[in-house]
């Protein structure tokens, strides 16, 4: 049994069509569509206690609902789920001590306020004695480096500071698992760094298990040792993110640098062509073929540069979220 | 039972905070306050213009004097204050927190949602003209009725003040709770709002079957007619009753809509 | 005519926003009977209480019209668009209106009757009920002159109405939070202008004062002169001084949004 059980989870909503123009505004006062969407379809996964999961797709895919099903804002419209043995949804307060959410674009702090007040507030809803409120509190700060700025109003910290003080927020209490929506979402490159490094530390050093999703690549990459990619509401895969080049890994690019050109369709010859101009080109070769090709390339062409790489992992997801729907057959053979 | 002491005791606290919070964040909007007092005086004005007009049109209206009006009048003001400084803003905001998406955050907080959600914000400034304003109404009238200022009076006065707060807290946060269904709750909004003013004269002047949907069924005029008949004698009866027991049914049914409404939230949406 | 077609399209923008808040709308019109209904109760109860006929110069049939009018026509007068131009100053929405070949005035005109169109239908089938109501079960007296007057003076009304939140709403430009001036002048113009009692009830001398504001040609004109309350002679000067109130508050407004477009475009949206 894991921290996290996930078992035939499903959630579907309803809502209506609206057209756009004067006729369908008017056609609305008498009749709307009602339709359904499948939000998320029969997901099932296991997380243990101290791992960092990253949930991965791209928008409307289905992962922040069900995060907010872990977290109990959502009742599911079937299967079942266990956080820290409580089923979310029933939303016990002992659960609702243990655990937390940020939500990149929800923020719990008070705005006109200096972060510090909210932090405050935390203290007494999660009923945190004074001396492990105070040492939790300089432990979050020193990590982040935001001391100065505890007394700064919300409104006035910059978009990575506030996500740092979100983060206090959430962990000032020390919850078993915490739930991270889009934490980077809009912030610039270092901000990103250092929020990533921040967590990945601070799951080392606590054991916390951290659930985030995100549609940066290199948040994923760099916390995650497992990944759940779910596209249209289904779980496609469920592994350690290299093991998705696996996948790929009967195909590799061959990239040329020539000293003189090639014909096209020459290169054509031993597989996909992805690139071509003139003096440069990539080719997807399968990777049975790799060995001979390579020797033929090396002979026949005047190759001033020989490379061979695996497919870009960004790429090997995308293609897992444009097969989503039909293939379930692929995350099972990784598994 | 320790265990309801401690949750109690714990959400006291929080309350407390939230005053201390309000109060700071206040501080921030200074042009904002004042535009919301200058709104808040005009409103004034036009309740006490019906005072006005009865004073000079000088006659007893079915048997109450213009003396006894402004005694109603006048509870009314303090209740407003009362409202506008617990409630409104709170009121306001629930179905901004739905549309934000911000209700989902207090959701997985281990405190009560409807606590949190409906009693965060105290307002300091915009109650300051109406209490004094209502109070200097009550107090005058009173003492041109010849009330006396005698211990069952002043505790009378303020039990059923009390009453009419909860009762006010019911009765108008039933209406907003619709904003978990339809997002457009503007207007709902406007005719809570709206209801509210019937109360700017007393419920003597309308007719038997409005008085008793106004009492029993949505009680607005339970809010601030119940405080003023206490004092002038006329609360008897099945009103009297009616002062003790109605708090308790109207809470009982506004947890139950609260819950079915977080429930249908939380299955619903997105 | 081309250039007539890009009003036209404001006019059925406003319509189509009018379809699109129908709801609202009715529950709008739903909430603003309540006041009617309160006046009534109120005036009912004071006429049965004293032993005068008449009082503050109305008969009961007259006062209980005025009542059921001054809601009705307050709906009609109703603006709602300055929270809307004080979004567009303080988001930039502006902007295009700078760039593109559209006076912004023209187009809040246009829009504005444009959502007007279909609630105007709704309200004067209303107010005719109110009316035939007051005619029938009150033995109110009912001209049908004066009936005709009332139109043009209540599109009039409407206009002016118009023109004075216009100007109002230039206030944004010099405000970050308008909000609250916004509700107060609304109640206090829904005040004075006799919205919600008729202004005779303030007193010889403040209606007097009152008489020399714009105001009272919203909803205290109109309404006077389908009750009979005013003379022939009486409505005819209100015209002129309504059609003259007009005026100012165009070229008011004009100097209001001259003043704060420079300091708009100096600020840069």
């Amino acid at each position: 049994m894991g921290i996290i059980n996930v078992n035939n989870l499903s959630k579907s909503f309803s809502y209506y069509k609206k057209d756009v123009g004067i006729k369908s505004s008017f056609m609305n006062l008498f009749h709307r569509e009602k339709l359904s969407k499948e939000a998320v379809i029969n997901a099932s996964f296991e997380i243990d206690e101290g791992e960092v999961v990253g949930f991965l797709g791209p928008n409307g895919a289905g992962k922040t609902t069900t995060l907010k099903m872990l977290s109990g804002i959502l009742y599911p419209t079937s299967g079942e789920a266990t956080v820290l043995g409580y089923t979310p949804w029933d939303r016990k307060k002992d659960f609702k001590m243990k655990f937390s959410i940020v939500m990149g674009q929800k923020s719990q702090l008070w705005w006109d306020l200096p972060a510090n007040e909210s932090l405050h507030l935390n203290k007494y809803i999660y009923e945190i004695d004074d001396k492990a409120y105070q040492s939790s509190l300089d432990e979050l700060v020193e990590l982040l480096d935001v001391r100065e700025l505890l007394k700064v109003q919300v409104r006035r910290l910059s978009l990575g500071e506030r996500m740092k003080m979100e983060l206090i927020a959430a962990l000032i209490h020390k919850p078993k698992v915490i739930f991270l929506d889009e934490p980077t979402i809009g912030l610039d490159i270092i901000s990103q760094k250092k929020i990533r490094g921040f967590l990945k530390y601070y799951n080392q050093q606590t054991k916390t298990t951290i659930i985030l999703t995100s549609h940066y690549m290199n948040d994923i990459e760099d916390m995650c040792r497992r990944s759940i990619i779910i596209n249209q509401g289904k779980v496609v895969f469920d592994g350690q993110l290299n093991m998705v080049n696996e996948l790929f890994s009967q195909k590799k690019l061959i990239k040329l640098q020539l000293s003189n050109s090639v014909e096209e369709s020459e290169l054509k010859k031993f597989g996909d062509l992805r690139e071509y101009a003139g003096l440069s080109a990539t080719i997807e070769v399968n990777k049975t073929e790799l060995k001979s090709y390579s020797q033929i390339i090396l002979d026949k062409f005047p190759v001033l540069d020989f490379n061979i790489e695996d497919i870009p992992i960004d790429e090997g997801i995308s293609l897992i979220y444009q097969k989503g729907g039909e293939q379930d057959e692929i995350p099972a053979k990784i598994l | 039972m320790k265990k309801i002491y401690k949750e109690l005791h714990k959400h006291i606290i929080i309350y407390f905070l939230f005053m201390k919070n309000s109060l700071i964040g206040y501080m921030e909007y200074r042009a904002n306050l004042f535009a919301a007092l200058t709104m808040e005086l005009v409103y004034l004005g036009s309740k006490i213009l019906y005072v006005v007009v009865i004073y000079n049109a000088g006659i007893n209206i079915n048997g109450v004097s213009p003396d006894e009006i402004m005694l109603f009048i006048g509870t009314y003001i303090i209740m407003t204050a009362i409202y506008t400084a617990f409630f409104m803003d709170n009121f306001y905001k629930l179905p901004e927190h739905i549309r934000n998406g911000t209700l989902d955050m207090y959701i997985t907080k281990p405190l009560s949602l409807q606590f949190m959600v409906t009693l965060r914000h105290v307002n300091f400034v915009l109650p300051v003209p109406n209490l004094i304003a209502g109070i200097t109404m009550v107090v005058l009238a009173c003492k041109r009725l010849g009330i006396t200022a005698g211990f069952i009076n002043i505790i009378g006065y303020m039990g059923i003040l009390v009453s009419a707060t909860i009762m006010a807290y019911c009765v108008f946060l039933i209406p907003q709770i619709l904003s978990f269904w339809t997002v457009k709750s503007g207007a709902i909004t406007e005719i809570a709002d709206k209801c509210w003013d019937f109360n700017n004269m007393p419920m003597i002047i309308y007719n038997k079957w409005m008085r008793r949907i106004g009492v029993f069924i949505i009680p607005v005029f339970f809010i601030t007619n119940f405080p003023a008949m206490f004092l002038v004698g006329k609360l008897d009866g099945i009103y009297f009753i009616w002062t003790f027991i109605a708090p308790i049914i109207f809470i009982v049914l506004l947890r139950l809509f609260w819950k079915f409404a977080i429930r249908n939230y939380t299955s619903a949406s997105s | 005519m081309r250039f007539l077609q890009k009003y036209f399209k404001a006019f059925l923008m406003g319509l189509q926003s009018s379809m699109e808040y129908r709801a609202d709308f009715l529950l709008s019109v739903f909430s603003g009977a309540f006041i009617i209904v309160i006046q009534c109760f109120l005036w009912t109860a004071i006429f049965k209480s004293s032993s005068n006929s008449v009082i503050y110069g109305y008969t009961y049939p007259q006062m209980i019209a005025y009542s059921i009018m001054a809601g009705l026509v307050a709906k009609i007068v109703a603006t709602g668009f300055e929270w809307e131009i004080a979004e567009d100053i303080k988001n930039g929405g502006l902007n295009k209106f700078i760039i593109q070949p559209i006076g912004y005035f023209y187009y809040r005109i246009c829009c504005f009757f444009g959502r007007k169109a279909l609630q105007l239908v709704v309200l004067f089938i209303m107010s005719l009920a109110g009316l035939m109501f007051c005619n029938i079960g009150l033995g109110l007296k009912l001209e049908v002159p004066r009936i005709i007057l009332f139109l043009p003076f209540v599109f009039l009304a409407m206009v002016l109405n118009f023109m004075i939140y216009y100007c109002l709403s230039s206030l944004a430009f010099t405000m970050a939070e308008v909000w609250g001036v916004f509700v107060a002048a609304g109640q206090g113009i829904m005040m004075l202008s006799g919205g919600i009692f008729p202004l005779d009830v303030f007193g010889e001398k403040v209606s007097a004062i009152l008489s020399l504001l714009p105001f009272q040609y919203i909803i205290f004109y109109p309404v006077n002169i389908v009750n009979g309350k005013l003379s022939f002679e009486e409505v005819m000067n209100g015209a002129i001084i309504q059609i003259a109130w007009i005026f100012i508050m165009i070229i008011l407004s004009n100097l209001c949004w001259k003043s704060g477009m420079k300091k708009y475009v100096a600020i840069g949206g």
